[in-house]
């Protein structure tokens, strides 16, 4: 076994136990610099991984302590999940970057320490529920994941962010009841937790047509429970408050990132518990798809009539997860890819966003109405820059990473049957409904407001914001490579 | 039938309880409800496990010598549970300490009151 094949488990390890060292540091802000630095590893390690995988075209299984498959656990990588661990740790690296100043002034002095270690442990979840293979791991991780990432809306200690923390707790809870509740009646008529198993007696139970009915109910469960936890259009009540009353990193992650972890489970469930066929032949894509489509546009309705600038772009998240849906209940391969890819477009553009957005309610003294934010971008130029590019970015402007999830999606839906017309209505239309509110936003913020303080030049953040453009440019420009690795992923997933 | 419902009393009750647990979770405004309505939940999914998991006749998993398989119960899903337990322990512990912190703040345990209270709020600032 080559000594890269240990990537997964010494990454996920580190982060966690990275995150027990914090609390007994004295100084506080060697703690924001440990998780940092952890992350530039588990970054560096998991391109390694990644140039390795898709160089050798390969994936493998890791057993956690050498016990064999129906025993032990497994981890399972490819070069897909070596792909999403790379781009999952660069947006923390960059979120945490650039909200540092915020988490400094919106944390309590004591409780630095803490918030650490919530984002650290928020963060090994997530790189656990990409890198495990088995059902029941990823539940736990799940709920891991729910609890930190409330804490993460608690910790600016506001009212408000209280209120909208115990919302979002409600919703959460009932996600994972149901994911719970999916998984255990898989587990009752299969008797499997780990996917690759399960794969196996879910195809011999269709075969044998036996329990077919409970075989339905639990992957409806299980993504009833996972559209929850992801904030798909219906059950997205709790998602803008949650998202706007946090503190920058905070909302910068939860959007950019928490959603898909969920995401990337039912991806795994659909390629491989149940498999594309019989997703199709009980409905369950179409029911996706309609997710998918409604989401794109209510969402994007509601979000044109929010007065701040979060809560706008909180919305805004909530649409482009119906694309990941629409992606996902196309039904083909290239729906797949197209899911992937928008994945990683939005974890990139909506943390820019909100870094951006967040530099530029500090420089407007705390202000997060539109009438206060005017002319917000002139005094702080690359937070501006960054709140601009993103929006044109989910609008579909050329060359940047929305648009390439876009174009992805529209080639996907012209190979589908009867979703080809629906899907691109559903695409123009919400192009439009995007650019509706992101174009007089940014308006808003190059025009002449209220004279004001150009706020001081931290390299950290400057530092941050123009990784994130260049990230941003790259993942637009360089759609042919991404896409052949993201399909490359798929087959070896 | 009524034969079927006596075999399969443990999955009915299950379901049931979790759907209590789901709709006081879900629809009832007093906190404090929510989270018996979400510790119904989580139970009823345990009661599913453990019930899946036991064999008529078969003893706690605990090997002895000379013993074969076939007479213990399941040992998995006894795993399962207790993970599950951990799990729903800590989020009431959040759960609580959120309820707790908004009583101290808007003196009230209903959510909907807690709700319009921080609207409110919100409009004055």
């Amino acid at each position: 076994m080559p000594l890269t094949y240990n990537i997964p488990m010494f990454s996920i390890l580190l982060v966690l136990m990275s995150a027990m060292v914090i609390p007994f540091f004295s100084k506080k802000s060697w703690g924001l610099n440990l998780i940092r630095g952890v992350e530039v590893v588990v970054a560096a390690l998991s391109a390694v991984l990644l140039v390795q995988l898709s160089g050798a075209g390969e994936s493998f299984t890791y057993q956690m302590g050498h016990f064999p498959a129906p025993w032990g656990n497994l981890l399972r990588c490819g070069p897909l999940e070596a792909l999403l661990a790379l781009v999952f740790s660069l947006v923390m690296i960059l979120s945490l970057c650039a909200g540092a100043e915020d988490i400094r002034r919106d944390v309590r002095a004591d409780r630095q320490g803490s918030y650490c270690v919530l984002m650290q442990l928020l963060f090994g979840s997530l790189l656990a529920m990409i890198y495990t293979d088995d059902l029941f791991t990823a539940y736990v991780f799940i709920e891991i994941a729910a609890v930190t990432a409330c804490m993460a809306v608690v910790a600016k200690e506001s009212g408000r962010s209280v209120v909208s923390a115990i919302r979002y707790l409600i919703f959460s809870c009932l996600g994972s009841g149901l994911v719970l509740l999916g998984i255990a009646l898989l587990y009752c008529i299969t008797g499997q937790l780990l996917c690759s198993s399960l794969e196996q007696a879910v195809m011999e139970l269709v075969a044998t047509r036996t329990y077919s009915l409970p075989l339905v109910v639990s992957a409806l469960l299980m993504t009833l429970g996972l559209s929850i936890k992801s904030a798909q259009f219906p059950f997205h009540a709790w998602l803008p408050d949650a998202h706007a009353s946090a503190t920058t990193a905070s909302s910068a992650v939860l959007s950019g990132l928490v959603l898909k972890g969920y995401l990337i489970i039912l991806l795994k469930l659909i390629l491989r518990v149940y498999g594309p066929s019989l997703l199709a032949t009980t409905y369950m894509d179409d029911l996706l798809f309609l997710l998918g489509l409604t989401g794109m546009l209510f969402a994007s309705v509601a979000a044109l009539r929010q007065e701040e600038v979060k809560s706008m772009i909180a919305y805004s998240s909530s649409a482009q997860i119906s694309y990941i849906f629409l992606g996902l209940g196309l039904g083909t391969d290239a729906g797949l890819i197209a899911a992937c890819y928008q994945i990683l477009a939005h974890a990139m553009t909506k943390s820019m966003i909100f870094s951006g957005a967040g530099a530029m309610i500090r420089a407007s003294g705390g202000g997060h109405y539109w009438s206060q934010l005017r002319g917000a971008a002139r005094r702080a130029p690359l937070g501006g820059l960054a709140f601009t590019v993103g929006g044109l970015s989910l609008c579909g402007l050329p060359l940047l990473a929305g648009f390439s999830a876009k174009y992805c999606l529209a080639i996907a839906a012209l190979d589908a049957q009867w979703q080809t017309a629906p899907a691109l209505f559903g695409l123009a239309a919400s192009s439009v409904l995007n650019a509706m509110y992101y174009i007089p936003a940014i308006l808003a913020i190059w025009g002449r407001g209220k004279e004001g303080e150009r706020l001081p030049w931290k390299w950290e953040r400057e530092g941050a914001l123009a990784l994130f453009l260049l990230c941003n440019v790259v993942l637009g420009t360089a759609f042919g490579p991404v896409r052949d690795l993201i399909e490359q992923g798929l087959n070896l997933f | 039938m009524l034969e079927t419902i006596l075999q399969q009393r443990y999955y009915i009750t299950a379901v049931l309880l979790f759907s209590i647990g789901f709709v006081t979770l879900f629809l009832h405004p007093n906190l404090i409800k929510k989270i018996i309505g979400l510790n119904l939940m989580d139970t009823a999914v345990f009661l599913f496990l453990a019930s899946m998991g036991y064999i008529e006749g078969g003893a706690a998993p605990i090997v002895e010598e000379g013993a074969k398989a076939s007479q213990y119960i399941n040992p998995v899903p006894g795993g399962l549970v207790l993970t599950g337990i951990v799990v729903a322990v800590s989020t009431t512990a959040l759960f609580l300490a959120l309820t707790i912190r908004l009583y101290r703040q808007y003196h009230s345990v209903n959510l909907d009151v807690i709700l319009m209270l921080a609207w409110e709020g919100k409009a004055e600032d």
